[in-house]
């Protein structure tokens, strides 16, 4: 049998010491009628080989990102993955191990998510973060919660430019705590109308600002977050971590809370999961924040040393009383990320923040070449941005495909986009020459030899 | 049998300074490729960008393996050793797993990309899904919950969508009892549902008919069960509990963190049960990774499936696989934003796959053989207050201990740490006094349940010959115990010194 060791001698001797004569016997207490009658209905078990041939045939009729040029992004993106972080998290001290909870055995990973929290209070300019959360999605619910709760007004302002798939995700997990949501209006600019959310703000107990938005352009931050703090809301800022090496950290225009998907910082895209969701808060939030935090402190033995912290709130505590069920997180990702960080280092970060504005700006200046298609939207992005071709975006993406090519994400349907808008993401992985591809894919398009 | 000889294991590692403390400037583990296009001017006003650089570390790639890998030296995982954390399901985790998910064209997709992209993946998930689905008696399976707590809340979306479905807008409380895990009644609130707390009996944390009965009614939406119990025992009565909540109009919520003691035996959709989350990180294989990711799907009865989220995998290998989003609801629920932990669905599938349908009764038949094992080794000096047959894990009481020698089951349990053994779990569930609750896993060897027993049974003797040294433990571990009301009073969460300054 696969994993299970019991040779029939053992199985004999051990059933002795129960004092049983079979291993039917240890489920005889089981009720008659809820028992199986019969075998489970799959297949037999294979071996090794017999499994990993099932899953090479099954990766087969894939395409991923290592066959495909990719210029797919909303949220997650084709980043570089270090061979570091695969080496590290294979390690069975940290991939085979539990929560730690017997902190005296568990001091690898106690420190390893002391090292993930300072770096993404670094990153984000704030002073608190926790152990990591399931994805961007709902680290950000989570965050609306916390301020829902400081404030005690159950409502939160959410932009136009979110990720259309964070605001489902809201629309589901803060319905059942009863918390409204209003929309902050683009302006034609595509980012957040201040004046608008400034109005919203009052009364509400958080606005979230997503910077780049989902369109890919930079908000601007100052002017949102006063209006946000005029009316009384604390700001909750939604960011790309790998645009924290460049732009303005949340902490920067006073966010209170801050939430991302740290994917990006060694992580498998993976078909969207396991990701990698980061929540940062300013001191005061420090207890109300949900997840797994560690704090430094002191052994028995006068050593400094790591332990989970913070914990009051917990649902295992709490229990009814408790606003959050998270019970794990991510922690071997927090641990993928923390390498990549160490890795990347503080002359790396600055490079890789230029790496992606770089190619960014050359493939809008190359995509401005194309007579027929515009950029709507000429802010300053990161490493996103949207192009408006003259016919339906889905069929260039279709038309891309067939060229070896993932294209973007159509926008038809959002915040006032239209079929021909596509949202186009870059990242240190491409290259000029794809870059120019992309281009002639643009110009073959619109000259319509997608036929 | 032979009589081991359980020995005290040192660890030999030292803690390792911060990597905030390492580093020089100028030193790099990752760099990008070269930008080797023409030059470009970047638009990015300075208003946007940040003022102060991040301080991080600079190191080069020997120094951040060097870091991680002493870091490593300190962690006790199942390679190590025995890891009998009770309600846990700390079994081996196949490399093969790990070699699945991390394979070209199942690693690289992104979420974005057409289903015809991915037409190996959807068959590969579909599949899981009717593996999970057999071995729980149920027809329709949702992957995206991305932990067991997410599966708690999605199966709480679905029962309430039902209830709406129907105008039963009455219907808000889910009782719940009292030795439950407290991700339960914590999932029922945040899917803005009430949970209503029961008794159980007070011999063995079994339901008790009459508290029920008794609570039962118009405003019954439901009953969140775990079955085994956190005792480690068998709710016998289940398919009376089942009619009552049936009779009353509510629907049956199964907690499956312990489906790793019924598999091919015993099925929550045979049970009455009309709702099942699994945790495939406990009985699928999947690694704990020191606390996630996991992944806690739910299968569903017939009359649930049309409440599952979309999208839905759906087709076959000869006509191709697509997502279908679900006309019906729960609205437009979504709780996570793509398709859940996906990785460790694969990694649970080729677990399947390795042991077929004989293998997966097989772990349940020696889960329970090896707690029942250690139980019957141990009972005499760790009694078990509800001895009536245990499955895969049990909850002795560490009570005479501490009356008799003044030693606690913390005492007991940070000494087994000594040993080279993980503490199992402690002081749960709260119906047991000094609980030590103890789940073992079928991947364990006889060889190795025979040490267990031997550490217990030596730090037995040093409980009655010398109980400071238990108060005192552990001893040799790479840190003693901590200062936890140090460690919450003064939060110390982050590190504040300056980088590279060395």
């Amino acid at each position: 049998m696969a994993y299970v060791p019991h040779t029939a001698e053992d199985i004999r001797a051990m059933l002795s010491v129960i004092g049983a004569d079979s291993v039917d016997d240890l489920f005889a207490h089981l009720p008659a009628a809820v028992r199986l009658q019969r075998p489970l209905d799959l297949p037999p078990g294979l071996s090794e080989e017999e499994v990993r041939r099932y899953f090479r045939r099954a990766a087969l009729r894939n395409h991923g990102t290592g066959e495909l040029v990719c210029f797919l992004g909303g949220g997650v993106y084709d980043a570089i993955v270090p061979a570091a972080c695969d080496a590290v998290v294979s390690r069975s001290e940290f991939l085979t191990a539990y929560t730690p909870y017997q902190p005296e055995v568990s001091q690898g990973t106690l420190q390893a998510i002391y090292e993930w929290q300072t770096y993404i209070c670094r990153l984000t300019g704030l002073e608190v973060a926790n152990a990591s959360m399931y994805d961007g999605a709902t680290a950000l619910a989570e965050a609306v919660s916390v301020a829902v709760a400081a404030k005690r007004k159950k409502r939160v302002v959410l932009p136009g430019g979110l990720n259309p798939r964070y605001r489902r995700v809201l629309g589901t997990m803060l319905a059942g705590e009863g918390v409204a949501i209003v929309e902050a209006p683009l302006t034609a600019a595509g980012t957040t109308d201040p004046a608008a959310l400034a109005k919203l703000a009052d009364g509400s107990a958080a606005a979230v600002i997503q910077n780049p938005n989902y369109l890919g352009l930079v908000e601007p931050v100052d002017e949102l977050a006063a209006a946000a703090k005029a009316g009384g809301a604390a700001v909750i800022a939604c960011v790309n971590p790998v645009s924290l090496a460049v732009l303005k950290s949340p902490g920067e225009y006073g966010a209170e809370l801050a939430v991302g998907e740290a994917q990006p910082f060694g992580i498998n895209l993976g078909w969207g999961g396991p990701l990698l969701g980061f929540l940062a808060c300013s001191d005061e939030h420090k207890r109300r924040i949900p997840g797994r935090v560690v704090g430094r402190t002191s052994d028995s033995r006068g050593q400094d040393g790591y332990v989970l912290t913070l914990q009051t709130r917990e649902q295992h505590i709490r229990r009814e009383k408790a606003t959050s069920n998270i019970c794990s997180n991510q922690g071997l990702n927090a641990l993928r990320a923390t390498v990549y960080l160490a890795m990347l280092g503080g002359d790396g970060l600055p490079d890789l923040g230029q790496a992606n504005l770089v190619r960014a700006a050359a493939l809008r200046r190359r995509l401005l070449e194309v007579r027929g298609v515009t950029l709507p939207f000429p802010g300053p992005v990161f490493n996103e941005f949207v192009l408006r071709l003259p016919r339906p975006a889905r069929l260039f993406r279709a038309f891309a495909r067939r060229r070896g090519v993932l294209a973007g994400i159509p926008l038809a349907g959002f915040a006032g986009c239209g079929d021909g808008d596509l949202l186009v993401a870059v990242t240190e992985k491409r290259t000029a020459a794809e870059i120019e591809q992309y281009g002639r894919l643009v110009a073959d398009f619109v000259a319509g030899k997608d036929a | 049998m032979s009589t081991p000889q359980k020995r005290i294991r040192r660890w030999n590692a030292d803690l390792p300074a911060s990597v905030f403390d390492k580093g020089r400037a100028g030193r790099r583990g990752l760099t990008f490729p070269r930008w080797d296009g023409q030059p470009v001017t970047v638009d990015l006003p300075p208003a946007a960008r940040r003022a102060e650089r991040a301080d991080l570390p600079s190191l080069s790639e020997p120094e951040v393996l060097r870091h991680f890998t002493a870091l490593s030296n300190l962690n006790h995982h199942i390679e190590r050793g025995m890891y009998p954390l009770g309600s846990c399901t700390m079994k081996h985790n196949p490399r093969l797993n790990e070699q699945v998910a991390a394979m070209p064209g199942l690693a690289d997709l992104h979420p974005e990309q057409d289903p015809e992209d991915v037409q190996g993946l959807l068959a590969a998930l579909h599949l899981l899904e009717t593996a999970l689905c057999e071995i729980t008696g149920f027809v329709a399976c949702s992957l995206i919950p991305a932990a067991g707590a997410q599966g708690e809340y999605l199966g709480m979306l679905v029962i309430r969508a039902l209830h709406r479905s129907r105008g039963d807008l009455d219907r808000t409380e889910i009782l719940i009892p009292d030795s439950a895990h407290g991700t339960n009644p914590a999932s029922v609130v945040v899917a803005g549902l009430v949970p209503r707390t029961i008794p159980s009996r007070a011999d063995d944390g079994r339901i008790d008919l009459a508290a029920l009965r008794a609570a039962v009614g118009p405003k019954t939406a439901g009953i969140m069960i775990t079955n085994p119990n956190t005792l480690g025992l068998f709710e016998n009565d289940i398919r009376e509990v089942s009619e009552i909540v049936h009779a009353a109009g509510g629907r049956l919520y199964m907690d499956g963190a312990n489906l790793n003691a019924i598999m091919g035996r015993a099925r929550p959709g045979d049970m009455g049960f009309d709702v099942v989350h699994m945790n495939l990180h406990k009985t699928f294989s999947t690694p704990h990774g020191g606390g996630g990711p996991g992944a806690g799907p739910i299968c569903v009865s017939a009359e649930l499936a049309p409440f599952l989220p979309g999208p839905r995998i759906a087709g076959s290998d000869q006509a191709g696989w697509t997502l279908e989003r679900m006309p019906t609801g729960p609205d437009d629920a979504a709780i996570h934003t793509w398709y859940g932990n996906v990785g460790v669905c694969l990694r649970a599938l080729s677990y399947i796959l390795r042991n077929g349908g004989d293998g997966l009764a097989r772990v349940s038949d020696c889960a329970v053989l090896n707690a029942n094992y250690l139980l019957a080794s141990l009972r005499d000096i760790l009694p078990v207050p509800h001895d009536t047959g245990c499955l895969h894990e049990f909850v002795a009481s560490g009570a005479s201990w501490k009356d008799k020698y003044g030693v606690r089951t913390l005492d007991l349990a940070k000494r087994l740490l000594d040993y080279g053994v993980h503490a199992p779990t402690i002081y749960f569930p709260l119906i047991v006094e000094e609980a030590f609750m103890v789940e073992p896993t079928e991947t364990e060897t006889r060889e190795s349940l025979d040490e267990f027993v031997a550490a217990v049974r030596a730090i037995h003797r040093e409980a009655q010959e010398d109980p400071e040294l238990l108060h005192g433990a552990p001893h040799t571990t790479p840190v003693g115990r901590m200062d936890e009301a140090k460690a919450a009073r003064e939060p110390d969460l982050r590190w504040l010194g300056p980088c590279n300054c060395g």
